[in-house]
């Protein structure tokens, strides 16, 4: 512990003594709020149990924070934490093929490429989504907080909703189809007016 | 794009894709770009909605519960990002309070502490009490969370708070404090702001700063918070600002200075080129990234560097400066008027910079960075001209970018070297590489003091769970 408090204390000293320490840390959060979102969906794009994909988002975030004095701000944030991110993807597929990794090194660059080649304006997205979703039935808007903001479980929401457990998949998967396509057309006219 | 191909997404997108399935999907992402926007479409919308409903819920603090109006939704999208990261904090807050079992009391399983001067084997809740011995005390709460208070450590356990979190107040020393799934979010409090966590391994340490340290830090605050995450993220509110921190992240709080009272080590401090009044594309540029050391060469006397460094604290360095970068930059529920009014200040406040960086520089040093903007717009021209053709492969292959980004830089370095160099003389070389030697130096032993902090966290890790196993063996 006391090797560790030096380094506290030693850190401390550093930031006490040079604003940039500060301006550096505030860069990072700034850059890493901005594309949180993306980032969790390339993981999420390729791990699916969610304890494994908080571990590799984790650790992800872990590399790009230690990494960030040598990240070089004319490169696109995104794509940096991209490619950390594949690489963490490719170290647990060799590492843990116990994990429900879908990706072949060479899908995960295509993914990545689809990534790149996808400009999205969050606030937009998220404008698009908030659109759509304020559209959607009550109970479709209930199904999507269970499952996306409890977490829970199809085979707990067909419990909880009083439905079989094929149709939870049904419905979501309709969900995320209208989600799309409602965003898309959002998305298409805000950017036509 | 098929059907198939969708619902091969949405199959794996929903954990329920067979193996064989998987490598079909596998094959198909490879060969059809179309099929990878897809995937990559829907597991944005699939991210998106995640931090939605949990904004909403730490919004409406009813998760489950949406409103049939849109008015919730819309406060819910309106807010910060750093609330929205927030708001993942305190549903992993709510869930663990949800999963909270119950269980009440702690144990000491190491070390001593006594309270009111008398030892004591059982700890119970505002009583203060202080660790004795030279270890560590370590405290298990409810739920299965640990603290590690180190040596004479003042804390008072505080039972729950209205949200159901256990409450530490830390007085004064340090702790490591790990809260593990399931158990209930743990608050550590202290006089210089408080944290709270749910899931999460860190570190707080806490200390006075009257009568220790440098002269010229005239500390507005007596205490100092330090935290530092290894898992997870904790939130913190200090008096002054409120942050969430990611795993991995260090940082200060409640040592705010006073108007120019930040101490720096002038004979080693070197100002930024975006100080200096170097430029690219009529922009503050940071000359020393492309070529280190180089702001060496205006040879700045101490006396010029504690103007600057003032100079620098008064303007652009001001918090209300800070601020105001952070909201233009930052904050979506800003006001189109706040926003101007923010960009108004820091404006200002980089005017005023440069205003001052005028009067401290010589006219020769002026003429220097006039000379060195120069060449270095010629050398990046030169180099641009010459990788033209493999920038434009990239468009077709961008495989290669890395590679190509890696010898853009190495030849912009070197071609900025060589044409400034022939603008210095020697002395002024010299201070240019002495710079750059002691820069890499400190990049060098700041990587080692990461590696090495890494290696120790390794082996206490390694130590912890043989400690674990044996206990579980007991």
């Amino acid at each position: 512990m006391s090797e560790l408090a030096l380094n506290l204390g030693f850190q401390a000293q550093e930031q006490l003594g040079k604003s940039a320490a500060m301006h550096q840390q505030e860069d990072f959060l700034r850059l890493f709020v901005r594309h949180e979102a993306e980032l969790r969906a390339f993981i999420g794009a390729v791990v699916r149990d969610a304890h494994a994909r908080e571990d590799v988002f984790q650790e992800t975030v872990v590399i790009l924070w230690r990494e960030f004095p040598r990240y070089d701000p004319g490169r696109p944030f995104g794509a940096w934490a991209r490619g950390v991110a594949a690489k963490k993807l490719l170290e647990q597929r060799n590492n843990q093929r116990r994990s429900p990794l879908l990706c072949s090194p060479e899908a995960i660059r295509a993914l990545a490429d689809a990534a790149e080649r996808a400009t999205s304006d969050k606030r937009a997205t998220l404008e698009a989504l908030e659109h759509c979703v304020a559209r959607l039935p009550d109970r479709s808007r209930r199904l999507l907080a269970m499952r996306y903001g409890q977490s829970q479980p199809p085979e707990t929401i067909a419990r909880n909703l009083g439905m079989t457990i094929a149709a939870v998949y049904q419905a979501l998967w309709r969900l995320r189809g209208a989600l799309r396509q409602c965003m898309r057309r959002y998305l298409a006219r805000q950017d036509a007016g | 794009m098929d059907r198939r191909a969708e619902q091969l997404i949405d199959k794996h997108l929903d954990g329920c894709i067979t193996q064989a399935e998987a490598a079909e999907l596998d094959r198909l992402l490879v060969q059809h770009p179309a099929v990878a926007e897809a995937l990559w479409e829907t597991a944005h919308i699939d991210a998106l909605l995640a931090i939605y409903w949990q904004g909403e819920a730490a919004v409406a603090v009813l998760p489950v519960r949406a409103a049939k109006s849109a008015g919730p939704a819309r406060r819910a999208l309106r807010r910060s990002l750093f609330v929205v990261a927030a708001g993942v904090l305190l549903v992993a807050v709510i869930i663990g309070l949800l999963q909270w079992d119950q269980e009440q009391g702690y144990r000491l399983m190491a070390g001593t502490v006594e309270v009111a001067g008398v030892p004591v084997s059982s700890i119970t809740d505002n009583h203060t009490l202080r660790v004795v011995s030279n270890q560590a005390a370590v405290i298990r709460l409810a739920g299965g969370s640990r603290a590690e208070l180190g040596p004479s450590t003042l804390a008072v356990f505080r039972g729950r708070n209205e949200l159901g979190a256990q409450v530490i107040e830390l007085l004064e020393g340090e702790g490591r404090f790990c809260v593990p799934r399931a158990a209930p979010p743990l608050c550590v409090h202290t006089a210089a702001g408080s944290v709270t966590a749910a899931t999460t391994e860190f570190q707080v340490k806490l200390w006075p700063t009257e009568g220790k340290g440098d002269e010229q830090m005239q500390f507005r605050s007596l205490l100092v918070l330090a935290v530092a995450v290894s898992s997870g993220m904790v939130e913190v509110h200090s008096p002054d600002e409120h942050c969430v921190l990611p795993a991995g992240v260090q940082a200060v709080f409640g040592a705010e200075t006073t108007t120019g009272g930040k101490s720096r080590d002038l004979s080693n401090w070197l100002p930024s080129g975006t100080v200096l009044g170097f430029t690219q594309k009529g922009a503050p540029f940071a000359v020393e990234k492309v070529l280190p050391g180089l702001t060496a060469a205006l040879r700045l006397s101490d006396e010029q560097k504690k103007k600057l460094a003032d100079a620098v604290d008064q303007t652009i360095d001001r918090r209300e400066v800070r601020a105001a970068m952070a909201l233009a930059k930052l904050d979506p529920k800003a006001t189109e008027t706040q926003k101007q009014e923010a960009r108004r200040l820091v404006e200002q406040a980089r005017a005023e910079l440069k205003k001052q960086v005028d009067q401290i520089l010589t006219a020769e040093q002026k003429a220097l960075v006039e000379k060195l903007n120069t060449a270095v717009a010629d050398a990046q021209a030169q180099v641009r001209d010459a990788m033209k053709d493999q920038f434009q492969a990239l468009k077709n292959d961008p495989s290669n970018k890395e590679k190509v980004q890696k010898e853009y830089q190495e030849r912009m370095r070197a071609a900025v070297e060589q044409r400034v160099m022939k603008l210095l003389d020697p002395d002024a070389q010299a201070a240019v590489k002495k710079a750059a030697a002691a820069q890499a130096a400190a990049d060098k032993s700041s990587k080692s003091k990461t590696d090495d902090k890494k290696s120790s966290e390794s082996k206490a890790d390694e130590k912890k769970s043989a400690e674990g196993k044996k206990d579980d063996q007991r």
